[in-house]
């Protein structure tokens, strides 16, 4: 109770002493600062309220439903047969295996090469600096430019990539990237590797800039070789914000749409189908919005599993 | 592996220095670029050219970009996509460093409970929630407008906004917060007077996630605006390809106009943000 | 937040809420119009039929809304869904349309088309009408037939083949000659569903099993419809096809290597599309058109349809503008247009003697043409996803009727 009065009441005093700051610590609070507390979150909670738990509610409801999406009014109760429906559809099951393949490739490659590229750039050598500015290019352009890009670069007649194989004698036939259900996913996952590498490199860059000289220097003297001073100087330097990296990565391969509806439409022959394709197609061009709000439910289940997966996994590095 | 040790020593590096990692970095900064540097012939080839895979256009012709500013009514996307963006970052970064202020600062029985609550929402894919949210946006006779878009926009970057906010208030001192509220601030004061000029490369970390994300959103904005003049860049851009043939070098125009918005605002806060993410703001 | 910053975001802020609050509505009434028609010859179709509305009702204006076809039943659904539907709106021909018509979202055509529209070809009017009503207005019919290349064809002295045997002795004459056979892109999964209704014709003579089987009153699984598959992946064997088509869109790539000519045949081609093959040709060679070819003895047959139909949103207040503005587009001047830029009219009219060769062409192909529609989606999915695992030597006929039946039954 007196704790509380320190702060409550106007100090008109110069002389504090430390003791007196940490007894206004964190704990009890008068009703007064509660208030401003609630207050201060008040339009994010309310924002979150409204504009994602209904909505997440609203994709419950309707994935227990018949619904061709027109009319809210024409919702016909089917119980759990939309999930029962799924899980005996082969389509299904491939995009979603599509969609854990996509986001552990991507997640891994991206983290794999963001640092390589950090590590990189962080020497400051000759030519890295432009090296930055280009890996963040990418990034800028949106998935569906990028999506056309590739497509043309990836043509088997007249594409980049061909063009440039065959000139390296590498192949003579040329190779149908996107038409070819063995590479299609591959040139998937690959195009977005080329367009995110520069994100994971800028955070892990900026990340870099955190370590210490000193520690490095020490870990000099101590002659340790490159790999352990990655292993026990920068690795625990960057984990925070690999810790994050790999939550936006993760959240990205889960959601993966734009690029995939540009490149293929998850084809061929649904080779590369993802659960956000899928779902479009069931609710926006089957008019199945029931079985697209199942498939909706699926994909957040996923999300939260993986971030679990994440926090167990990434808590104890 | 790289030589680490003359991380600081060397600001601006000579080629001669290390010549390996120069040349390393040449390449892949090549291979970075090849694609790029293709939409760009793309953008500067005529009509009939597109078809041909020659890399460079024949005669350049950098009147593409006017055509394509003038045929597609660019102006008008552009416009929208600054208003939608610029507004909904803003407002993001205001209503999320308040909250993640109360999370950190003032915390209370079941704040943290709350506060795992909102972060949850940062894995929830927009594209699931098209339908209700669509639905709900007419009930609230915002169906079509931009504002629509603006809050649902808010709505799915306050998540990672506040992580982001948390984790670097986090990384403040008390003490600091303490002194200010003695000195008889108000929790507003040291929000916004104490804490926010500190937290610049926070507010750049955020700023550049978030307008990036909502800069090339897709399926949100293709569901919620209906009326032409209500179009961001990526579903103008996006309305004009063809069923049968499109303009493709028209199209490498308005997609390169499109992404130096977002490169000015990078380019803008870039220092603030590698300082930020420095300084923790991406702890989570 | 120094001045600096205050002085940037302040008016900011400032201006975008003046520009988010709602706007007054205009004075001037306005019709809205959207299609997917952004492109080629229908355009100017449009903009002839405005002018004309414009002129004859000062003071409306239609703003017409192009929307890209593969997002066209996206945004038209969340329009619909919200209850802000356009005046006037395409509407697709293919499976979709039977929930358009049954979501109660479409205003009945029957009594605005007994005023002052030509009599539409009954045929064309049951392909819109479900449940004894019809849905849309049909304004012109389209055929799908095999574009070839005059110019290399008669270079390596090659005749229009007239089966498929003739077809695949072509394609390789082509081959040897370092050309392609057809061009066709099943990225964008209809156009190959479209080889499989082309032979369909010639292994149902009767034309009744794919109305009958989307019925429901016979199985998938019937033999017409494994045959026409096989059909179809015998020709891919046989090297009939452009390789990598299931990379290719169904004309953006596809139609590349065609105007390039690099491939000597293009398919699908319709009066649709004609005007955009012409542009891209751009004289270099001379094309034609002819059926897609079945056994030896069957007669070439076109398939075919609607092409452009037309809907009115139920109960909507500006219906009669709207349906003014549909006579624009079918009355005599309007034909006059459609005519005039090779589109088929979907009801009977005089060929003028000043047609061109194609549009000649066109006509005599859409007197006996086929549907190429299976209204139930799923069945629908299933044929073009087979289609699909065809061109990656996947299936087999069987398989493929086998996964339509059960996409039926499910």
């Amino acid at each position: 109770m007196k704790k509380g009065m320190i702060i409550s009441k106007p100090d008109f005093g110069t002389n504090r002493s430390s003791g007196d700051k940490k007894l206004g610590g964190r704990f009890k609070r008068p009703p007064k600062t509660l208030l401003v507390s609630i207050s201060l979150m008040a339009p994010a909670v309310s924002i979150f309220l409204g504009f994602i738990s209904i909505p997440v509610l609203a994709v419950l409801v309707t994935s227990l439903t018949k619904w061709t999406g027109f009319d809210v009014r024409n919702l016909d109760w089917i119980g759990l047969n939309n999930y029962i429906d799924l899980f005996n559809d082969k389509i299904f099951i491939r995009a979603f295996s599509h969609t854990i393949v996509f986001t552990l490739a991507t997640t891994l490659l991206l983290n794999a090469v963001g640092l390589g590229l950090a590590l990189l750039v962080n020497t400051k050598a000759f030519g890295t600096n432009f090296l930055k500015a280009v890996l963040f290019l990418p990034v800028l352009l949106s998935p569906v430019i990028v999506g056309l890009m590739w497509s043309g670069l990836l043509r088997g007649v007249g594409g980049g990539l061909n063009i440039f194989l065959e000139f390296m004698n590498i192949i003579d036939q040329p190779i149908f990237w996107l038409g070819n259900p063995k590479y299609a996913l591959f040139a998937i996952i690959m195009a977005t590797v080329w367009q995110f590498a520069g994100y994971n490199m800028l955070l892990y860059y900026a990340g870099l800039q955190s370590v210490p000289n000193s520690l490095l220097e020490a870990a000099e003297l101590d002659r340790a070789n490159g790999w352990n001073k990655f292993r026990h100087v920068i690795l625990p330097a960057l984990y925070h914000v690999m810790s994050v990296v790999f939550l936006l990565n993760i959240i990205g391969g889960l959601r993966i749409f734009d690029i995939v509806y540009v490149m293929t439409r998850g084809g061929p022959n649904r080779s590369t189908e993802v659960l956000a394709t899928y779902m479009y197609e069931q609710g926006f061009q089957l008019n199945a919005m029931g079985v697209a709000s199942a498939i909706a439910v699926i994909m957040i289940l996923l999300a939260v599993f993986a971030s679990v997966i994440r926090l167990r996994l990434l808590r104890h590095v | 592996m790289f030589n680490f040790r003359k991380t600081s020593v060397n600001k601006k590096g000579k080629i001669y220095d290390r010549p390996m990692i120069s040349i390393v970095a040449f390449f892949i900064s090549i291979v970075i670029l090849t694609p790029i540097l293709w939409v760009f012939s793309l953008s500067l080839k005529s009509g009939r050219e597109t078809l041909n895979s020659k890399l460079l256009p024949k005669s350049p012709q950098p009147e593409n970009y006017v055509e394509a500013w003038i045929q597609y009514d660019l102006g008008q996307f552009f416009f929208n996509s600054i208003l939608v963006t610029g507004l909904s970052v803003l407002v993001t970064v205001f209503v999320a460093m308040s909250a993640a202020y109360a999370f950190t600062k003032i915390p209370f029985k079941g704040s943290e409970f709350l506060f795992s609550l909102l972060v949850i929402a940062i894995i929830i894919p927009p594209s699931a929630l098209v339908v209700p949210l669509l639905i709900e946006m007419k009930f609230f006779g915002m169906y079509n407008t931009r504002a629509g878009l603006v809050v649902l926009y808010i709505a799915f970057g306050l998540p990672i906004a506040i992580l982001v906010f948390r984790g670097f208030f986090a990384g403040i001192p008390d003490e600091i917060i303490e002194a200010a509220r003695l000195d008889g601030c108000t929790e507003y004061q040291v929000l916004w007077k104490i804490l926010a000029p500190v937290s610049k490369g926070a507010i750049a970390t955020v700023t550049i996630l978030l307008f990036l994300a909502n800069w090339n959103e897709f399926i949100l904005a293709l569901v919620l605006l209906r009326d032409a003049e209500n179009f961001t860049l990526p579903i103008g851009i996006n309305a004009q390809l063809g069923q049968y043939t499109s303009d493709y070098h028209l199209i490498a125009a308005a997609s390169i106009i499109a992404a130096v918005p977002v490169f000015i605002v990078y380019l803008g806060l870039q220092s603030q943000f590698e300082r930020g993410v420095a300084e923790g703001a991406l702890k989570a | 937040m120094n001045r600096k910053t205050r002085f940037v975001i302040v008016p900011f802020v400032l201006a975008a809420i003046s520009f988010l609050l709602p706007q007054l509505a205009l004075a001037d009434s306005k019709l809205e119009y959207w299609t997917w028609n952004n492109e080629g010859d229908y355009v100017k179709v449009d903009d002839s039929a405005i002018a004309r509305f414009e002129a004859a009702n000062p003071g409306v204006k239609v703003e017409v809304t192009y929307v890209s076809y593969g997002d066209y039943m996206t945004k038209l659904k969340a329009a619909l869904a919200a209850n802000e539907p356009p005046d006037i709106f395409q509407v697709p021909w293919n499976s979709g349309f039977k929930d358009l018509a049954m979501s109660g979202k479409l205003e009945p055509m029957g009594s605005i088309l007994s005023e002052g529209f030509p009599d539409i070809n009954k045929s064309a009017l049951s392909f819109v009408s479900l449940d004894g009503k019809a849905w849309a207005l049909p304004l012109d019919l389209n055929t799908l037939q095999i574009a070839y290349n005059k110019n290399t064809f008669e270079e390596l002295n090659l005749s229009v083949p007239k089966t498929n045997s003739d077809l695949i002795a072509t394609a390789k004459s082509l081959k040897d000659a370092d050309y392609f056979g057809i061009a066709l892109g099943t990225k964008d999964k209809w156009a190959g569903g479209d080889t499989w209704f082309a032979q369909l014709v010639y292994t149902d003579p009767t034309g009744m099993k794919l109305a009958e089987a989307d019925s429901g009153a016979l199985g998938w699984d019937d033999k017409v419809f494994s045959e026409a598959a096989s059909q179809v992946i015998n020709l891919i064997e046989n090297g009939v096809f452009a390789p990598g088509a299931n990379s290719m869109g169904a004309f953006n790539e596809s139609l590349d290597l065609f105007v390039s000519g690099k491939a000597a045949m293009f398919y699908p081609v319709g009066n649709f599309i004609s005007g955009g093959i012409d542009a891209k040709v751009a004289g270099e060679f001379e094309w034609s058109l002819f059926p897609f070819p079945g056994g030896s003895g069957d007669e070439p047959t076109a398939t075919g349809g609607i092409a452009r139909m037309f809907s009115l949103p139920a109960g909507g207040d500006q219906n009669g503008l709207a349906a003014d503005f549909l006579r624009m587009l079918t009355d005599k001047q309007g034909e006059e247009v459609l005519v005039k830029y090779n589109f088929i009219p979907s009801w009977p009219i005089n060929v003028p003697a000043s047609a061109s060769d194609l549009y000649g062409n066109f006509t005599s192909a859409q007197l006996n043409a086929r549907s190429r529609t299976i209204y139930t989606p799923p069945v629908y999915a299933a044929l073009l996803d087979g289609i699909q695992a065809a061109f990656n030597g996947s299936t087999t006929g069987e398989q493929l009727a086998g996964s339509m039946d059960a996409a039926a039954n499910n």
